[in-house]
Parts: structure tokens; sequence; C-alpha cells
């Protein structure tokens, strides 16, 4: 196990190496640039914008500039913000904690509402509740975040008055840990409703397709209450896509989610990636992109070790 | 049985949890002025922001030498008294000595000294110094003295100098330029010379001010101002209407449903930016004739009604209305297709075989390009699509990301701006609430080569040598009178020449509580702070 853990991390280096050329590449064939945006203001005359440029070592050639980046980077500099001079492991500190805890919410529901609510309509298939909740999945799937994030702040903010509509913390109350969970009610809602549909929908069809196996009807032939031959039988091996899925959304944790902390007023990394990719702001979108590309990498390696607990036949070599 | 309870006991927990807030937001005894802004200032450190947004809490903050009053007049900031020579060349302030800095340091003639080396300095990453690049010398004549000497007369010195964030040199002196690049002066609590100091600034989430201690102007009334960041203008409105809120704006697209908010006001404001369609002056855009066309082909009143919900009005020069270097008398042409249709005859134009007008066996192919951001701007030019083509211009709408637009493009695909063709280019503009329109129309700003890249301002190639004298005595005469006539000049030259089409004056609309007093807004600001009280 240790080996393969060893082998799989030497393995991404490489990987990460090709993700951050690739990404500085294209993010400078793209149109503009980062002073693209002052190009229309009045003020800012050309004198100006070569100064601007010089400082900011945008005079010179994109590969010079990334191969100073990751010279940086390796020596634990992430760089500074183009557009706020501020340095980028700031500016991520500043706003992770908000996003770890926003997702962490949103997980705990979608896992917590999410697997047993699967497991409960497969083994009830056909049943009114089976296609109440698949049509309910669907909704919330089929849902966009922002007309959902809308519709839950005029109805619980608005109308009924008792969540607020957005922020962190109340403005008329000092901060507190209730006032956390009031403000975290609505886009823990949004986001963790759209997972648990989906989450749902893969467990329901992943328990399907397991209770259909021999052994399961054999479990079932030797005279096992049902709840035994679900979860101590049928239910491990149906988590297999669920794990997978999961070690797939890690980069989420750190990316946030941009749709909904703009709704709510959140102050997390999605609304820092979205202002850099607006800005062209490139040392803090390679930031971002670059550890969520190491999250996804660890993400799946976690992903594969899971499976090894759940699935005694997969073996590490 | 046992999920439906927990269910229900994480109901109770939800509901719980609700309520416990509702009860310690009521108790709080004083409560805060919430204003509601967009964006996260970028930086507060002078001159560095580049974001309009940077400028709330600033006015907050710091008090120039003087400082534009709502009613479009200079009133007196750390400079009691100012004066100016009759040449135009040399401006003299007296300082305020009460003026101290939110630290208790003395604010004398040093630190305007040292803010005009701040702003000249080429190692710090300022934005923007115009003005300061007229100012030849800087002179103290005591501590409470300052007097600037200018390279030649120039008349927007108090807009664009006088009024500027004054640099405290004890807080800047001992930074090196580096370290004020990287934000260091946005860290802790900012000196300042303001009625309110920083006290808190959580990125993306609010902005805390607090009375400054040593504030020396009039005294104010309110105990803390929260500048609260919400980017989407959908959920300002829902907090304008759960009363979370003590100034917000309405989106456009809630206008008209102000009559759900209670106990607020709604201010209708004419803001000084106005949208346009610049025609880049390539080839048949050369034609005064055809541009005369356009507009008159252009349905303005249109535009305002049925896209802005009547949040504009129909702009006929680029003086913003109602202000003092607005000319009321300006002629205005109105919408007619078929005198547009005349105009091209006239000037040679007849149907081609494609169904377009031609000349010349060209055909008159104007696209139409804007931001895909923008949602307006695209619905304009659509509208503005079908009624050029109407007349029997190819007008087919182009929407990139502005900086494709505004940009320089590739050799292979130069920019719509710098492609040597016809195009027309709607977008917002605004030189605030000052005159002085040199950038745009005068002929120095005409860009030098089909590559030379914006902001050489005069992208559309407006080249007329009246314009450019009459810019020229805009900014060098001295006295507002003249001044006026010259603009009121520009006004008229500009309606019969057409460097751009003039589409409409942008009206913002803001909710402001009942409860907040003293509080006035107009096209030139708001009131100063320390007139506003809650009760």
């Amino acid at each position: 196990m240790g080996r393969y853990i060893i082998q799989r991390v030497l393995e991404a280096i490489p990987l990460l190496f090709l993700v951050t050329v690739a990404t500085y590449f294209i993010m400078n064939l793209a149109p503009g640039g980062p002073l693209a945006i002052y190009l229309h203001n009045p003020h800012v005359t050309q004198s100006q914008l070569a100064i601007l440029a010089r400082q900011l070592g945008l005079n010179q050639p994109w590969y010079v500039r990334y191969f100073r980046w990751l010279w940086a980077l390796l020596h634990g500099n992430w760089g500074y913000s183009y557009f706020t001079g501020q340095p980028v492991i700031q500016l991520i500190g500043e706003r992770l904690p908000n996003t770890l805890i926003l997702m962490s919410a949103a997980f705990t529901v979608a896992l917590a509402l999410g697997i047993p609510l699967g497991v409960y309509s497969a083994v009830r298939q056909y049943t009114p509740f089976d296609y109440s909740f698949s049509f309910l999945s669907f909704f919330l799937w089929a849902m966009p975040s922002f007309f959902f994030g809308l519709l839950l702040q005029i109805i619980f903010a608005v109308k009924l008055g008792w969540l607020p509509v957005a922020g962190m913390y109340s403005n008329f109350a000092p901060p507190s840990i209730l006032e956390l969970l009031r403000h975290l009610i609505l886009p823990t809602l949004v986001l963790g409703l759209g997972s648990l549909a989906g989450w749902s929908r893969f467990m329901r069809s992943g328990l399907l397709e397991v209770i259909r196996q021999d052994y399961i009807r054999t479990a079932e032939a030797k005279g096992l209450s049902q709840r035994r031959v679900i979860w101590k039988h049928a239910f491990k091996n149906a988590l297999l896509p669920i794990v997978t899925i999961i070690g797939m959304d890690l980069p989420s944790f750190f990316g946030g989610a941009v749709i909904t902390e703009e709704i709510f007023s959140w102050p997390g990394m999605g609304r820092l990636f979205l202002s850099s990719l607006n800005d062209r702001d490139y040392p803090v979108q390679m930031a971002i992109l670059v550890i969520s590309a190491a999250l996804l990498i660890f993400g799946n390696l976690l992903a594969d070790l899971a499976y090894g607990f759940l699935d005694p036949r997969i073996q590490y070599r | 049985m046992k999920k439906m309870l927990a269910v229900f006991s994480l109901a109770v927990l939800t509901a719980t949890v609700a309520g416990c807030g509702q009860q310690s937001a009521a108790g709080s005894a004083s409560p805060p002025l919430v204003e509601a802004i967009n964006q996260n200032p970028d930086s507060i450190t002078p001159a560095l922001g580049s974001l309009a947004v940077d400028a709330v809490p600033e006015s907050f903050m710091d008090m120039g030498l003087i400082y534009l009053t709502p009613q479009d007049t200079w009133a007196p900031g750390v400079a009691s008294k100012w004066s100016e020579s009759a040449d135009g060349l040399t401006y003299t302030f007296d300082l305020n000595p009460k003026a101290v800095w939110s630290d208790g340091t003395p604010l004398t003639s040093k630190d305007i000294i040292y803010t005009w080396h701040y702003m000249t300095n080429p190692k710090i990453s300022i934005l923007y110094n115009t003005g300061w690049n007229y100012v030849k010398n800087v002179r103290a004549e005591g501590l409470h003295k300052v007097v600037f000497t200018l390279t030649q007369p120039y008349a927007p010195f108090y807009s664009t100098v006088g009024s500027t964030t004054i640099v405290p040199a004890h807080i800047f002196s001992r930074w090196t330029p580096n370290q004020i690049n990287h934000g260091i002066y946005n860290k802790g609590v900012p000196v300042d010379d303001g009625p309110y100091v920083l006290s808190k600034w959580a990125s993306d989430e609010d902005l805390v001010l607090t009375p400054n201690a040593h504030w020396w102007g009039p005294p104010v009334h309110i105990s803390k101002i929260i500048l609260d960041i919400v980017p989407n203008t959908d959920t300002q409105f829902n907090m304008l209407a759960t009363g979370k809120l003590t100034i917000g704006s309405i989106p456009p697209s809630d206008v008209g449903e102000e009559s759900s908010l209670h106990g607020y006001s709604i201010n209708n404001t004419l803001q000084p930016t106005y949208d346009l369609i610049q025609l880049d002056e390539d080839h048949f855009l050369k034609s005064l004739r055809v541009r005369r066309a356009l507009d008159w082909a252009t349905p303005k009143q249109q535009i305002v009604t049925d896209i802005m919900h009547g949040m504009a009005v129909v702009a006929h020069g680029d003086q913003v209305p109602g202000g003092y270097w607005y000319d009321p008398h300006v002629p205005r042409r109105g919408f007619s297709l078929s005198k547009a249709t005349a105009l091209l005859a006239s000037d040679g134009f007849s149907k081609g075989p494609g169904g377009w007008l031609e000349k010349d066996g060209q055909e008159l192919e104007i696209p139409i390009w804007t931001g895909a951001t923008s949602h307006s701007e695209t619905e304009i030019a659509q509208v503005l699509s079908a009624d050029w083509e109407k007349i029997g211009v190819y007008a087919p709408v182009q929407t990139a990301g502005w900086s494709v637009v505004f940009g320089n493009g590739t050799p292979q695909h130069p920019g719509p701006q710098v492609n040597g063709k016809d195009e027309a280019l709607i977008f917002s503009w605004g030189q605030g609430v000052f005159p002085d329109d040199t950038i745009d129309f005068n002929s120095e700003f005409v860009p030098k080569s089909p590559l030379q890249p914006s902001p050489q301002e005069n992208g559309e190639r407006y080249i007329n040598a009246t314009m450019d004298k009459l810019q020229s005595e805009g900014v060098t005469l001295t006295t507002r009178p003249a001044r006026r006539e010259v603009y009121n000049k520009i006004q008229l030259l500009e309606q019969k020449t057409l460097p751009l089409i003039f589409l409409f004056w942008y009206k913002d609309a803001s909710a402001v509580s009942s409860h907040l007093h003293g509080y006035t807004v107009t096209t030139f600001g708001t009131s100063p702070v320390w007139d506003w009280s809650l009760q």
C-alpha cells in the first residue's frame, strides 16, 4: 500500500507540471490581458500602461513569465495579484476558511440525506415514494442554482422572515456560531440539495444493480433479514460509484461555488476565482487552478484507496 | 418513523436557530448605517485602486484640499481658503490649522508636497495622475500654506488635483514603493484625514467604518457605517425588502417593483455616464451625411422607453443635463427613417443587387459591436441593426468580450477599432461631471497607426481643427463663464459634425431608508456624511 501511494504521488508530479504549462499557455491565448480593463479608462495614459506592464513583467513573453512564476512557486512564493498587489496566498487565506465552512455543510447535508434516501428509494423501487423522490431529485438537479437561491431567499427571508437573505453574519448582532448557522442554511440547501439529488440517484442505481447479483439472492435465500442483506452485503459494493464521485468533488471544497457564493454574498473562493478570471489576474488564477488540480489528483488517489477497503477483491501493487 | 423524527428534529433545530438570531438582532441598541456596494474594493491606497467602488469607502475616509458639493460647487476641505492667479499658472491653498491625521499627527504643507512627489513617482503603480503632470512645483509657505505652480494654464485643476486624496507623509515615507504597491497601507487601520476610519475590512464581505477620534471637521452623528459587499443586484433588492439595508441600489429589472419596499424613499438620479455609438471613420463613415443618416435612423427614445425601462434620458451631447456646462439650446435630431434614406441617396448611395445600399460597387456595411456580457447593450445593438437595415445599411450585430471589442486583436484578426473598416461600437462612457473631453475628440488622440492600441481615445478618428482649438481654450481659459461659452460651442459642433451618436444618459435608482436624515444625492454626489443622521 505504502509503495503504491508513493508511486502515485511521484506520477502526479509530471502531471501537475504539465497542468501548469497548459494552463499558463491557454490563459495567455485568451484575448485581452491583465491591462485590458484599463484600455478604455479615460484617465489611464499609454505611458502609464507601459509603466504598469513593466512593473508586472507583462512586457515579457509568456514562457519567460511562466518560468519566473514556476521558479518563485518552487521557492514557496505564490506571487502577487496583478489587480490588488496583495500576496496571492493572503487573498486565498482570507477566503478559504469561508469556503470550507460552506462546502463542508453542503457536503454533510448531501451525504447524510442523499445516501440513505438513495438506499430507501432503491429498496422501495416503483413505490409512490420512489416515484415522488425520483421526481423531486430530477427537479432539484435540474434547477439552476441562481434561480433556486433567489427563490429560497424570497420564500424564507423576504416572505417568511425566518432566515437572513445573504452574508455570513448579521450587521445588527455580534458575530456568533448561531448567526453563522442561520446564514449557512440557505446556501447550504442550494448546494447540498443539488448534490443530494445527484448522489441519491447514483446510490439508488448502484444498489439496484448490486441487489440483483447472485450473492445477494443467496443471502436472501439463507433467510437473512432485508436490513442485514442491504446494509451488510449490498451497501458497501454499491458505494463504489459514489466514492469516485466524491473523490472527484474534492477540488470543489477548495474552489467553492461561484454562483451560490455570489447570490448569497458568501465571501469565498468561488468569487475570488471569478473575479480573477474577469480581471485576467494570472497569479491568482494559476494558484487556484494548480491547487484544484492537486486536489483532484489527491481525491482520485483517496477514492482508489477507498476501493480497497470497500471491495476486498481490489489489490494494490 | 425514526427517519421522520430525524427530519422533524432538523426542522425544529432550523427554526430554533432562525429564531435565536432574530431575538439578538432586535436587541441591538444602536443600529449601524448599512450601505450595499457591489464589489470588493481592490485598494484604498491613494491612487492605486482602479474600481469605481473604491471611491465609496474613500469618500468617508479621505478629505482633499477641497470637495465637490451635490450642488456642483467647491467647498473647503483641508484648505480653508484658495485662490488662483489671473494667468492660471499659480494656485494657492491656505490649510486649516485644525486639520490632523487620524493618528493625531498635524496635517501640514509637508503632506501636500509629499503627495505631489507620490503622485509623480514612476516606481509607484499609480493608475492615473491626470492633472499632476501639469504641476511644475509645489512650494510651502509656512506650515499651513501651499502654492502650486503649473507648466501651463490648466482649468480642470480643482477637479483633478485640488480634490484628490492627500497622502500622509509620515506614514508613506517609511515604506518603499514596492511595499506600497503590494498594499501595505490596506492592512490594519489606515491613517486618513476624513471623518471616519476603516476599522475592519473582511474581503468580499464588508468594510466597517467608525468615527475618526481626531476628526477636525463638523461632528458626525452615525456611530458605525457598514459597507456590505453584495455582488448580486437581486440579492440587494431582497435585502432592501427585508429592511436590512439603509442605502441600496435597485436593479433595472426591479424598477417598477419599488412599491414592495416599505420604509424607503426612492431616488432616481441622473448619472454622469452616457451610452454612445462610436462610428469608426475609416471609409464611408468619414462622410458626414452617412453619420447624420445613421443618427436619424437611431430610435433613441424607443431605446430609453423599451430597453432602459425609462431609467435613462435621451442624450444630445456629452455634458450632463442639469450641470453648469450643459447647453439645453443645442438643436436635436429626432428619429426619421425617411430623412435618413434621403441623406444617403443624396450622398450617392443606391440599392445594389444584394439588397443593401452601395456606392462605387461597395456595399454600405457597418457591423455593430458591443460587449457580450451587457444584456441591454446587446438589445440596443439588435434594435439598431433592425432600423439601420430598414434604410439599406447592412448592420450585423457582433458581440464579444469587452477586451476583444476594444483590444488590438492579432495581426491576422485585428480588433474592430483597429481593423481599418467601418464599424460601430456601442458602450457607455463618461468624463465625469467635468467638461473636458479633449481625449475623446481631439485629433491628437487619434490612434497613430492601425495597430496603435487604446487609450488613444479618439478611436473614431474624428478630426476637426475647430474642435481642437475649442478644446484647447476649454482647458486653458480661467473663468467659468468664458469656459462655458466654449463648451456650448463644442456641444453645437458635436451636434453638427457627429463625432459620436449620443444615445442616452443613465439614471440610477436607489432606495434610502426613511430613518436616514440629511442624505441627499444628485448627479454630482451626496451631501457630506456629517449631515447624515439615523433616527
